[in-house]
């Protein structure tokens, strides 16, 4: 029983008789037989260890303790490991075989625990072991386990840096997962392992873009960051093409289109630059700043910051004013976020000040804000100041100088200096407001006031169109010697009248005169003035002045200081015993009267400017190990195609091409394609490259065209576009045995397939594609001249006989060879080793004996992917090598049609109500029902089952491959309708199935086809 | 990514050490208790010759995070704050030095778990508690019987982490498991507003905005899809969501759509501007000459008709006051050794207006100060909210209907009177 209250309380693992237990004890205990015993051990060595006491003795006996089976045991066990292991290195290394088994252990939570640990231990000797596990556990099974992994690169790193092309590789395979939980951490772990292998990023930029608002917050920030150095070096300026008049003529011309949602305020003033800026900016460029400005509403503050920096470094001026209203959100968070904000903020405004304008108040000072965050408040409402909101500024001002904290009345006279040297229109009330101050009590405040006055008169003495009257201020001073004691403002009036005598030259020689008699008792700094004051008026005035001026020099002869008796020296022999150094003396005017320009201020935030905004480096001001500075926009734009992804949703392009069916791609290209050699030989030059090749440049051609056309005026397009496919139809022979199908579905044919006469009408109906887009396997440039392009088979039992056994699950693979060398043949195209995950296979096909050159040939592969997502890879055997390839699963090809009734329909689908997954995407308004259907159809092998009259709700149905589960589509559009002519404004899509990841996965599809507009 | 992590009481002793990158030792936070003396608020970020030291200062303790190069120092900031609030989340609203003695083992599991070289690793509350559980006398006692541990490896492999596997790549949601059951199905929604306002001394708003967040307690079973109306959300001038709430459902039709996280947690911050209407005034008459001077300040509740609670004036008086013979006619008053003047009210009542006046005497010589200092109140109005937002339907995609209930609470926040 005893033990049982002793475990409540865990403190007394830190009472000092369990810390003071002997260490002989212990490892007694852990060489033991019991766990519990261990368990105890372990946790008072723990806390003797947060006490701060050595306890790596017992090194040896804990390490034997790694194969504990006892979970809790085993974490306290690595968690004492890592801290000493470092320290005990030999004993570690005992530890390493426990580990490497562990890694095949069936928990993940104990793979990635003894994959951290084993990392974590910095011991140079093991890193091959340790690199070997990482690449053991990057194609683990499960996402906790690879993020793992990535961490573990970075630890790797820090230990041996040398290996950074081998860390490089292993994060690009990490790159191309469709986890975000695993892609977050392998762009924490390229940007401290390689953060400018840009090429590595290039072909999942727009997969990370997409998914990044689902990354964890950590990893987004990290992220943000990288892709704002990418953006940099990848696009061009955003504003350099365009000077701020167009901005404005594009402004009046689009108002009118958007004219109603003009009372939606802040959304608006959005919408209205799109049409715009996407004429203007890349399309991978918007999307970047599309896909990170939803993220200015993260409940991270981090992430807010990162988003902020993004923005102002790499959107449009105009845009970048969106993030200034979260910045000021998050300053009210807690006083650490507030300072890191404001000091990003007030570098910020340096550069541009309009961005905070609207949130003058906000940057209000209370009397509870700590010392570090008033000074930079005060900086930016310095900043902030205009000659419109200058009299609230001032007014806010005159409260703080009332302060009762003195260096706070103080940092505020300083400010209003400022305010008063930038406008010229406050300038006379700002000198009044500090001039009234001067008879303040606190010597601090007025000592301030001299300096701050002193600082104006200089800009503004010699200025004839200053309001200042110099005179006033200086008499003003002057008479404020009687009484001022502080030294530094002692000595400004002394300059500044040293420096105007000749405004004031009744009065100058009397002060010297006063203060000949107190000299002695004056600080060090006055002394030195007081000689220059003597030595100016020395010039101006040598009647009245002379003498005194000799007295005070006699007095300086034996000053305690040595650099007041310098000073006397040298002005001695240059102004007075002048015999031995005439040429000096003859020069003497110009060294002691000439023009002294005014000092400029730099203030520390716009010294900050030389650092990214958010990080380490711009906050403390200096430049942190590691740092990397922002570059700038390249004059020259790389090539934009190398982000043109080579897996990942390829049907991305084909979207475009079908949802603007003004593009002058085929509908079906597959059908192109299977002439592909036909005509290829009768066309060559243009027309091949345009029109046939499934090329990357073609369809960024493609995206192109289509975003100058959408600028044009998006109502135009469609009348337009049909004109334009017509027209390039006419052009092209082959097309025309197609051309039914290629036409773009009009009302009569949407009517044949849904065959609109009821409410909810059934229709017979095949999916309209027998195949899914083709696409590259194998390219000839890496093939050695042999090409491979595939597709998958919709319906495999038309294309190759009913005959042939399809085992359940399985995917059949249309694969398309090509030889493209002129005098080669290739012989011997096998498939060769494979790599696959549990249950997958591919059947191989039959060796192709020899293509000759310049031939086709076509083979079908039989594939069972059995994963959503987890692609199969494997290599291609030829008599030109061997060359590895990848074949990544397309959710919407692995779904098969399901033929049912209508009513069948909706009782399966009402009754799979509690299996719902569903979005609302918005469409961009160009988009007809009509292009949505066949985009739906597209991209994935499904049964239209039956539309509405009105065409706004479509059926659809089809069966998982893998699971052989049935799943029901339904899409509903939103919008106004006027009879046939449906203008949808969004779509409501809603899976429902069994089987959740295959309905969740099509959904994720179905919206991001339909939200690409 | 961070160095280490240290964890020290407010007397500067360190309770807790962690160290990703080989171990920098204790003496670093040297650095960081020397700035302390000095000033009583420390730059959240300080540099030393070898390290920068990133810490918040929580209710009694400090957390501090050693960096030795370049990272963002805001995520740091957000990650102790996290580490923070996991705390909170296992150990109870208020946490003392005593309480993470008394859990120590807790706290180094968390931190191990929560962070991996340095960089967060796992920081969602209902998946660290799936694999760490957390303390209760019960499951001490448990343990001490069964000798059972309190870490799992189980954990996610069977509930949470698959929904993470077919999710990860697409509405990640972590935040919630399956297999969540409640024989009565509740959710209870607090709106608490807290107002940070300026009120210049004629009694002008300088400056007010009002922060609020939406704090729900969830207890549903299943995987509810919930979506929440409000009566007036356009008012809203600046809101950020939990990663649960759908920012496109938001952006089109100013609804929170979610599948909400088990138990507490905060769905959403929200600010609002141009409030012109405050529920409580305050109006302060300082005037000082030689000698002494007069005080007198009024409090009192307007646009409210609920009751205002829990009301303290603090009025800073000047440092050179020798006696004062200041009278109030509800509550109490001290003054401390810094002349600070707490003015105790509690609940204001109907029928009269608080009132403190009376006269003060400065110590002979001390001239009379230029100004005064700012008062500050604090207070609270339960059932009220000053921006007033409300909710207007939920709706739940399960078959049952969950039980609903709305609070709402205003606070003051920094609630400043020049005087």
């Amino acid at each position: 029983m005893n033990t049982v209250l002793n475990n409540i309380n865990q403190s007394r693992y830190f009472n000092d008789s369990a810390t003071n237990t002997k260490l002989e004890e212990i490892k007694k205990q852990l060489d033991g037989p019991s766990d519990k015993d261990k368990l105890e051990c372990m946790k008072k060595l723990i806390a003797m260890l947060s006490k701060g006491r050595d306890v790596s003795e017992v090194f040896p006996q804990v390490v034997k303790n790694v194969i504990a089976k006892n979970f809790e045991l085993k974490k306290l066990v690595y968690m004492y490991l890592v801290h000493y292991a470092e320290i005990e290195h030999d004993s570690a290394l005992l530890a390493i075989n426990t580990f490497q088994k562990s890694l095949s252990d069936k928990s993940q939570v104990i793979r990635a625990s003894a994959l951290r640990v084993m990392s974590s231990i910095r011991v140079v000797d093991i890193i091959q072991v340790i690199v070997l596990a990482i690449e053991k556990c990057v194609k683990d099974s499960s996402p906790y386990v690879r993020k793992a992994a990535a961490f573990a690169i970075t630890k790797v790193h820090k230990l041996d840096s040398d290996k950074e092309d081998e860390l490089a590789q292993l994060i690009e395979s990490l790159l191309s997962d469709n986890s975000t939980m695993v892609l977050g951490a392998a762009m924490v772990a390229f940007n401290e392992v390689c953060p400018n292998r840009y090429d590595i990023i290039h072909q999942h930029y727009r997969k990370i873009c997409q998914l990044l608002a689902d990354f964890d917050e950590w990893s987004q920030v990290i992220t943000i960051s990288v892709l704002t150095k990418y953006a940099r070096t990848q696009f061009r300026c955003p504003d350099s093409s365009m000077n701020d008049k167009n901005v404005k003529q594009h402004n009046k011309k689009k108002s009118s289109f958007y004219s109603d949602d003009e009372d939606d305020g802040e959304t608006t003033s959005v919408k209205k630059y799109d049409p715009m800026d996407q004429e203007e900016i890349d399309i991978d460029h918007r999307l970047l700043l599309k896909s990170c400005l939803p993220l200015l509403q993260s409940r991270s503050n981090a992430v807010v910051m990162a988003v902020s920096s993004l923005y102002f470094y790499v959107a449009p001026v105009i845009e970048a004013q969106k993030v200034g209203k979260s910045l000021v959100r998050i300053l009210h968070i807690s006083p650490e976020v507030q300072y890191i904000a404001l000091t990003n903020i007030s570098t910020m405004v340096t550069l541009r000040p309009n961005m905070f304008e609207p949130y003058l108040s906000d940057f209000f000072i209370k009397s509870s804000d700590p010392e570090y965050s008033i000074k930079l408040k005060l900086e930016i409402l310095t900043r902030l100041a205009t000659a419109e909101n200058i009299s609230r500024i001032m007014k806010e001002f005159k409260e703080y100088v009332k302060s009762e904290d003195k260096k706070f009345a103080a940092a505020t006279i300083q400010a209003i200096g400022t305010c008063a040297a930038t406008i010229p229109d406050v300038t006379e009330s700002c000198t009044h407001g500090i001039m009234s101050l001067l008879s303040n009590s606190s010597s601090v405040v007025v000592a301030e006031c001299v300096i701050v006055l002193k600082r104006l008169l200089q800009l503004n003495v010699d200025n004839p169109d200053s309001s200042i009257k110099s005179e006033n201020i200086i008499m003003h001073l002057a008479k404020l010697l009687d009484n001022l004691q502080v030294p530094s403002a002692r000595a400004a009036i002394i300059w500044v009248i040293g420096e105007y005598s000749h405004k004031i030259p009744m009065v100058a020689p009397d002060v010297l005169r006063k203060l000949a008699k107190t000299f002695s008792d004056e600080d060090e700094s006055v002394k030195l003035q007081i000689l220059n004051l003597g030595a100016k008026l020395h010039f101006h005035n040598p009647e009245q002045t002379s003498l005194l001026f000799q007295y005070i020099i006699n007095q300086a002869k034996f000053d305690m200081n040595y650099d007041v008796r310098d000073s006397a020296r040298m002005m001695r022999f240059l102004l007075i015993n002048t015999e031995s150094t005439q040429q000096l003396a003859n020069q003497s005017k110009s060294i002691f009267i000439n023009q002294k320009p005014a000092p400029t201020e730099i203030s520390v935030s716009e010294d900050r400017q030389r650092f990214v905004l958010g990080s380490l480096s711009q906050i403390v001001n200096h430049s942190a190990m590691g740092y990397q500075s922002l570059p700038d926009f390249p004059e020259e734009v790389p090539d934009p195609s190398v982000r043109q992804p080579k897996q990942w949703i390829p049907e991305q392009t084909s979207v475009k091409k079908n949802v603007f069916s003004f593009t002058e791609e085929n509908f079906y290209s597959d059908e192109e394609e299977e002439d592909e050699d036909e005509y290829s030989d009768e066309y060559d030059g243009d027309q091949d490259e345009d029109e046939e090749d499934e090329d990357e440049e073609d369809s960024q051609d493609e995206l192109d065209k289509f975003f100058s056309d959408s600028s044009e005026g998006s109502k135009k397009q469609n009348g337009k576009g049909k004109k334009k496919s017509k027209k390039s139809k006419n052009n092209k022979r082959h097309q025309e045995e197609e051309e039914e199908e290629e036409e773009v579905m009009d009302d009569d044919e949407m009517d044949q397939l849904f065959g609109v006469v009821e409410e909810m009408d059934q229709l017979n109906l095949e999916s309209t594609s027998s195949k899914s887009i083709k696409k590259i396997l194998l390219k000839p440039t890496v093939g050695g001249g042999l090409s491979i392009d595939y597709c998958f088979l919709r319906r495999p039992k038309e294309e190759i006989g009913e005959d042939v056994e399809i085992t359940p699950g399985c995917t059949v693979i249309q694969l398309y060879l090509k030889n493209h060398s002129t005098e080669e043949t290739i012989s011997n195209i096998k498939i060769g080793k494979k790599t696959l995950i549990d249950g997958a296979n591919i059947q191989d096909f039959d060796e192709i004996e020899s293509i000759p050159p310049n031939e086709s040939y076509q083979t079908n592969l039989f594939v069972t992917f059995n994963s959503t997502s987890q692609s199969c890879k494997f290599e291609i055997c030829s008599s030109k090598g061997v060359h590895p390839v990848v074949l990544t699963p397309i959710i919407g090809e692995l779904v098969s049609p399901l033929n049912i009734s209508s009513e069948e329909w909706k009782q399966q689908f009402d009754g799979l109500e509690m299996q719902n997954a569903s979005d609302q995407v918005d469409l961009g308004g160009a988009v007809q029902s009509d292009n949505i259907l066949n985009l739906i159809l597209e991209s994935a092998n499904m049964q239209a089952i039956s539309a509405n009259k009105s065409r706004s709700k479509f059926q659809f149905a089809g069966k998982s491959t893998l699971k052989s589960v049935d799943l029901f589509i339904q899409l509903e559009l939103v919008g106004s309708e006027t009879g046939k002519n449906t203008t949808p404004t969004s779509v409501v899509v809603s899976v429902r199935s069994m089987d959740v990841i295959t309905a969740t996965l099509l959904l994720k599809k179905f919206t991001d086809i339909l939200s690409k507009d | 990514m961070l160095s280490s992590l240290f964890i020290l009481t407010e007397t500067g002793d360190i309770i807790i050490e962690k160290h990703w990158r080989g171990i920098i030792n204790r003496s670093i936070c040297e650095y960081f208790w020397d700035q302390k003396l000095q000033s009583d608020k420390v730059a959240p970020v300080i540099t030393t010759p070898k390290y920068y030291l990133v810490n918040i200062h929580r209710p009694s303790i400090y957390l501090l995070g050693v960096l030795q190069s370049e990272f963002p120092p805001l995520l740091v900031i957000d990650f102790l704050q996290r580490i923070y609030d996991i705390f909170i989340d296992y150990f109870g609203p208020t946490i003392t030095e005593k309480m993470i003695k008394d859990n120590f083992v807790h706290v180094y599991q968390l931190i191990e778990e929560m962070a991996d070289n340095g960089f967060p690793f796992t920081t969602e509350p209902n998946f660290l508690k799936e694999m760490i559980k957390p303390p209760g006398v019960l499951s001490n006692v448990f343990q001490g019987v069964t000798g059972q541990s309190n870490v799992t490896d189980l954990l996610p492999s069977t509930t949470l982490l698959l929904i993470y596997i077919y999710y990860g790549s697409l509405g990640a949601i972590q935040w919630r498991k399956t297999g969540i059951k409640y024989a009565s199905n509740e959710i209870f929604f607090d709106i608490i507003e807290e107002i940070d306002c300026i009120i210049d001394s004629n009694g002008f708003i300088v400056s007010c905005e009002v922060n609020g967040e939406l704090q729900v307690n969830c207890k549903l079973t299943g995987m509810p899809d919930l979506t929440l109306t409000f009566n007036n959300p356009r008012m809203l001038d600046d809101v950020s969501f939990h990663p649960c709430v759908r920012y496109s459902r938001w952006e089109n039709d100013r609804v929170l759509s979610f599948i909400p996280p088990d138990g507490s947690f905060k769905l959403m911050n929200y600010r609002v501007k141009g409030i012109t209407q405050l529920p409580v005034y305050v109006k302060p008459q300082i005037s000082f000459g030689e000698g002494g001077g007069r005080v007198n300040v009024l409090v009192g509740t307007k646009n409210v008709q609920k009751t205002v609670e829990n009301v303290i004036i603090t009025i800073p008086l000047p440092k050179s006051i020798s006696s004062t013979n200041l009278t109030c006619n509800v509550g109490s008053f001290a003054i401390d050794d810094q002349k600070v003047c707490k003015w105790n009210i509690g609940k204001i009542p109907n029928n009269k207006t608080p009132m403190l006046s009376g006269n003060i005497i400065t110590l002979a010589g001390h001239p009379p100060p230029d100004s005064n200092q700012p008062i500050t109140a604090q207070f609270k109005i339960g059932l009220f909210s000053i921006s007033g937002l409300s909710v207007d339907s939920l709706a739940c995609s399960e078959k049952y209907k969950p039980y609903k209930g709305v609070r709402a609470i205003t606070k003051s926040g920094k609630f400043q009177v020049r005087a």
